[in-house]
């Protein structure tokens, strides 16, 4: 059953003389019990996204057009107290770089409390048990619930952020980068730690990354996000086995693995400035395979076979594309 | 150049930094950041540091270049030792032939000066040749970086470049006065996955145009593989393990490279998210416990891992190792990560 969906959803910034298009049209459908990932290189709109979707964007930042709805009801035509209701109690999110958003003046355990009186109408006994449950859960011993956050380390630090958005019992979770500038060994506990949490709880986690590494092996759907657009959505398995999109194809390219000894290949070129008239595909200036119809009409996300999405006039060309862009010399004609 | 086979040689170096003592109370034990390790780097040869925040890497970086005064050991470069008896222009001369290369571009480079500011500075302060020879010099080395056409780089403004474009300016930075050694730290954390690539690829090349023998701090082991010859793992400012980079990879032999080696993620679906072996730690490098460092995290700890500090000692397997039970744990437990597969439900 689909419970969150995203439609057409446009999320744009105030900006002097111009708006700037950060979001421009996504559409999402967030199953319940899935982990679904989405990836793409800094600046593509993943953070403005959740953020949009959690209601807490920056001040010039808006929701130009679309809709958010959850059980099938608008989120954004609902009334503002319906809407408190809904979020942090069913959808929480771990904001990126939380480990350093907890305040430094206050013990941890004191935020715990915040969150579930105000939030959850609980007594402040209530809550400190509770805390002390969510302690556990990520493997911190809850003696440490009265310290300060700069007596835990990063990775501590992050898992109890990710303690503090299941303080209410969501049903949904929204990572912003939860690993990022994470140890390894770190890395692989919050992300068992979320897999754990899906099988336990019947958990939706929205992973958000730049790393395709950290999605590959947590993920159930997958969708990749360039310039303020998904280009391409669907089973993360067929998405990575088989990129239909040409950034997919990149994205694989570029990533160095244990198990691989590929050469690595950039996506040279950069991304569009967002704040002017989009004209073709975005992806265009950096495509290696980019054809005339590419610079003229934008294509659209379309589902080509059950349950795949991409953007791309040449989507059907992906055995030829894929065996061509496996090769440094293709990439190397757009020139950074 | 020297006679030596190596560049750089170490011996049981250390770097130790001492807290302020209060007036009163107990004395604070002092961090031990580099606690003895020793190893050595071939010419024109690249070394990887491996290891969690924390376990020493940017220190040891820092001992190599002398940025810091070892405690205690050895340093040798180019068979002249390092940590005694230098003359001021030795160290100048030193200061030229090795390198670092910096982790933020945003930060390595002066935000006034231009590109060409930025590559000259370096070379004004090695006295290096004319004018002219300088100039020769800076656009030489934009294009081995790949910077091109050079002259539309030439008078631009950090601020004016993408960070992939940084930190190629940051790389002929460290490499026009011709240095030997290059000391590379987190080189490529800072910037985007789409153009780490090509930075990668980029100092993959130049390093062995140029011979250089090169030094990866990363705590990245994929990077490390696609870098490196040889591999060290540290733990708590020592080195658990060190060898070539494939047989560290791929038939680790200490409980700690193990559980670094299963922990990094993989890009394929069909790899399944294991299990480390692995408990979580309890030590810090101002609270050294008798016997081995990894104690409290290991799975596998004996009685004697709690009394005795093991030695690094070569391997069957043609690698050195700091464990007492290396011989049984190593290849007996060691799954390689191809074999467990994820499955859909
Ligand atoms: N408050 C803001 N005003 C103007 N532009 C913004 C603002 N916040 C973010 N942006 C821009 O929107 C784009 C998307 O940002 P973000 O959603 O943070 O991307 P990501 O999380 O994928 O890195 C970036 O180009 C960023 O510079
Ligand atoms: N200048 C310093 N003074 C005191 N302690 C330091 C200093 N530099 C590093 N340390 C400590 O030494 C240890 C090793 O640090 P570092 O070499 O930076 O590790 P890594 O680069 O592997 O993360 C850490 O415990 C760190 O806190
Ligand atoms: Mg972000
Ligand atoms: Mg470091």
């Amino acid at each position: 059953m689909s419970f969150l969906t995203i439609e057409d959803l446009k999320i744009h910034y105030q900006l002097k003389n111009s708006v700037f298009k950060a979001v421009d049209g996504v559409d999402l459908t967030i199953k319940e019990g899935q982990i679904i990932g989405i990836v793409g290189e800094s600046g593509c709109g993943k953070s403005t996204l959740v953020k949009g979707i959690m209601q807490v964007m920056a001040r010039n930042g808006f929701i130009a057009a679309g809709d958010i709805k959850y059980n099938g009801e608008s989120m954004i035509k609902m009334s503002e107290s319906k809407r408190r209701a809904i979020l942090w109690k069913d959808i929480a999110m771990i904001p990126q770089a939380s480990m350093d958003s907890l305040n430094p003046v206050y013990r941890v355990v004191d935020a715990f409390i915040e969150v579930m009186t105000l939030k959850g109408g609980k007594s402040k006994k209530e809550a400190i048990v509770r805390a002390g449950e969510l302690f556990e859960l990520v493997g911190i011993d809850k003696k440490r619930l009265r310290d300060y956050p700069h007596q835990f380390s990063g990775g501590m630090k992050q898992r109890v952020a990710i303690a503090l958005a299941l303080c209410l019992d969501p049903k949904i979770i929204i990572a912003d980068e939860p690993v990022t500038a994470l140890d390894v060994i770190v890395q692989h506990q919050v992300l068992t730690m979320l897999n754990n949490l899906r099988s336990q709880f019947n958990l939706t986690v929205i992973l958000i990354t730049h790393d395709i590494s950290v999605v590959a092996q947590t993920c159930d759907e997958l969708a990749v996000m360039y310039a303020g657009k998904i280009v391409e959505k669907g089973n993360i398995r067929d998405i990575l086995k088989s990129p239909r999109h040409p950034y997919s194809m990149g994205l694989s390219n570029a990533f160095p693995d244990l198990l691989k000894n590929d050469k690595l290949i950039s996506i040279n070129g950069s991304v569009p400035n967002l704040a002017l008239e989009q004209k073709g595909c975005r992806f265009v200036s950096r495509c290696p395979f980019s054809v005339d119809i590419c610079h003229t009409h934008e294509p659209e996300l379309t589902e080509y076979e059950e349950g795949r999405y991409a953007a791309c006039h040449r989507v059907h060309d992906y055995n030829e594309l894929q065996e061509l862009a496996k090769g440094v010399s293709v990439w190397d004609k757009v020139t950074s | 150049m020297g006679q030596s086979d190596f560049l750089i040689e170490v011996e049981d170096l250390k770097k130790w930094f001492y807290p302020k003592q209060s007036l009163i109370g107990r004395r604070k034990a002092p961090l031990r950041a580099v606690d003895g390790i020793s190893f050595s780097i071939k010419k024109g040869t690249s070394i990887g540091i491996a290891g969690e925040s924390g376990c020493g890497k940017t220190t040891t970086g820092k001992l190599l270049l002398k940025l810091y005064d070892a405690t205690e050991g050895s340093f040798k470069f180019d068979g002249v030792e390092m940590n005694s008896g230098m003359t001021k222009q030795e160290l100048k001369d030193f200061r030229r032939k090795a390198q670092l290369m910096f982790q933020n571009p945003y930060e390595a480079l002066n935000p006034r000066y231009t590109i060409y500011q930025s590559l000259q500075e370096p070379l004004i302060i090695h006295k290096y040749g004319t004018k002219e020879v300088r100039r020769k010099k800076i656009i030489n080395m934009l294009e081995k970086v790949r910077l091109t056409p050079v002259e539309s780089y030439l008078h631009k403004f950090p601020h004016q470049l993408s960070g992939g474009q940084l930190q190629r300016v940051v790389l002929a930075r460290s490499l026009v006065v011709d240095p030997l050694f290059l000391v590379a730290d987190e080189p490529v954390s800072m910037l985007d996955v789409s153009v780490r690539a090509g930075v990668l690829n980029l100092m993959r090349e130049v390093t062995s145009t140029m011979g250089l023998t090169t030094v990866y701090i990363s705590h990245d082991l994929s990077l490390i593989k696609y870098l490196c010859e040889e591999t060290v793992i540290m733990y708590l400012g020592s080195i658990v393990e060190k060898g070539p980079t494939d047989k560290i990879l791929f038939s680790p032999m200490h409980p700690y490279t193990m559980a670094l080696i299963s922990a990094v993620p993989s890009s394929d679906p069909d790899v399944e998210l294991k299990e480390l072996n692995i408990n979580n730690s309890i030590t810090s490098a101002d609270n050294i416990p008798d016997g081995c460092k990894f104690q409290d995290r290991c799975p596998y700890a004996q009685e004697i891992c709690f009394k005795q500090e093991p030695l690094l000692q070569k391997t069957k397997n043609d690698h050195f190792v700091a464990c007492h039970f290396s011989e049984e744990i190593g290849g007996k437990q060691y799954e390689n990560r191809l074999c467990s597969t994820r499955s859909y439900g």
